[in-house]
């Protein structure tokens, strides 16, 4: 049998579909299935990205607990940090990530805190481009030059972090 | 969800004291096991679109401590010398402008040098983080569809989905987008989108001391960020993009880019 006259078109239209198709599968595995076609972005990522857990917990893992009865006092501190002049600090400022301190009704780690000076003067150093109404450490304050205080005196010494003054 | 069990003893004394320490936290009142609910835990009940958050940002409140930038790295696990959000400190002159930011602030600043510090005629911090523009640059460039903006506002980026090309990285006007270099994917400040969907606060904006960073939702009345939108007395960093920054920044001097 003579082959068609037209046979090379045939077997270009054939290649044409078969890529065709191809093109449509592969996109289709490509696109992943929660896709937002409205809004161009995979839906499933918002839950996911949502999942990520906090290391930080807030004031709300310190405030209203009643643990560490004195003479180690937690809620003691807390009370007398919300009414001072460090009343904007919150626990986690200084103690660092506390989302991990306690859960279950079980301790699960260390409130960690550098009670070295540099804790203190990482706020409190006198700096020019701190706003000028901020308290700033300075040796020539009047009780600082009386009691001899200097730069790396144990600041603790005469203040308490949780109701400075 | 509670994170497995990875240290022995730990679990031994748990097995051991299981009952008892659980008996003893409800007797005591101890809000743990809720609160570990919230940091972990679905979020059930949040509505995307009955949401408009802006973040403040207030100049003359900041000191540099660098306790944002370092909360933030471990909350979001950013890798080391890579940052989600830094502090600058500006000092001018006559001369002119003076910018630092070593580490992005993390460990606070240094005095400057004090032949510069008797010129200077004025010095601040400026907190810089993403600005979640409504009309953003990096979603619009995005091939894939893997930065894109959430409907609540927040522009995001999906780990799983993005190919890396760092095509956002070039458009964002505000240099905040970096290649993680640890996950290979574009990563940047996400004003921590998994903490506001338990209705925490930015890691950022829990541990600043003074006030300098708050986040708000504006539909709220009682929220404090609403008044600051009622004072109008708030810019935006590089206006003339038209961007449509969601970061507001109060008390901006005009020679902060
Ligand atoms: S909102 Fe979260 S991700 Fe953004 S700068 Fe603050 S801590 Fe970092
Ligand atoms: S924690 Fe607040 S005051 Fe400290 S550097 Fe950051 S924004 Fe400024």
């Amino acid at each position: 049998m003579k082959p068609s006259p037209r046979s090379h078109l045939y077997r270009l239209l054939l290649v044409l579909a078969v890529a065709g198709a191809g093109f449509v599968g592969l996109r289709q595995l490509a696109i992943p299935d929660s896709w937002d076609e409205e809004h161009w972005y995979r839906g499933d990522a918002l839950d996911e990205l949502a999942a990520q857990p906090s290391r930080f917990g807030g004031n709300a893992s310190c405030e209203g607990s009643s643990c560490h009865e004195p003479p180690a006092n937690h809620k003691a501190n807390y009370d007398a940090l919300s009414q001072g002049l460090h009343a904007g600090v919150a626990c986690e400022s200084c103690h660092g990530p506390l989302a991990r301190h306690a859960a279950d009704g079980e301790k699960l780690d260390h409130a960690r805190l550098n009670v070295a000076n540099e804790l203190c003067l990482g706020c409190h150093q006198e700096l020019i481009a701190r706003p000028q109404n901020f308290p700033q450490f300075s040796e020539t304050l009047l009780y600082h030059e009386l009691l001899n205080v200097r730069e790396t005196s144990p600041c603790r010494a005469c203040h308490n972090p949780h109701e400075p003054a | 969800m509670k994170q497995p069990e990875t240290n022995g003893r730990r679990v031994f004394l748990s097995k051991l004291l299981g009952g008892g320490v659980a008996a003893a936290g409800a007797l005591m009142g101890l809000r743990a096991p809720a609160l570990a609910k919230v940091l972990e835990g679905p979020d059930e009940g949040f509505d995307p679109g009955e949401h408009d958050y802006v973040f403040v940002v207030d100049i003359q409140k900041c000191i540099g401590c660098g306790n944002c930038v370092r909360a933030c790295g471990i909350e979001n696990n950013v890798p080391e010398g890579q940052f989600r959000t830094w502090i600058e400190r500006y000092v001018v002159t006559h001369e002119g402008v003076h910018v630092d930011s070593p580490e992005g602030g993390m460990n606070g600043f240094e005095a400057i040098d004090p032949a510069l510090r008797e010129q200077a005629i004025n010095a601040f911090f400026v907190p810089k983080l993403c600005n979640h523009c409504a009309e953003a640059p990096c979603v619009q460039v995005c091939p894939v569809g893997a930065t894109f903006t959430s409907p609540e506002g927040f522009v995001l980026v999906d780990p799983e989905h993005c190919i890396g090309c760092g095509y956002c990285i070039q458009a964002c006007p505000y240099g905040v987008r970096f290649m993680n270099k640890e996950r290979r994917v574009a990563d940047k400040c996400t004003w921590c989108y998994h903490r506001i969907r338990r209705g925490q606060q930015p890691a950022c904006v829990t541990v600043c001391p003074t006030g300098s960073r708050s986040f708000g939702d504006t539909r709220d009345e009682n929220d404090p960020v609403a008044q600051i939108l009622k004072d109008d007395q708030w810019d935006v960093l590089k206006p003339g993009m038209h961007t449509q920054c969601q970061v507001l920044y109060v008390g901006l001097p005009r020679v902060v880019v």
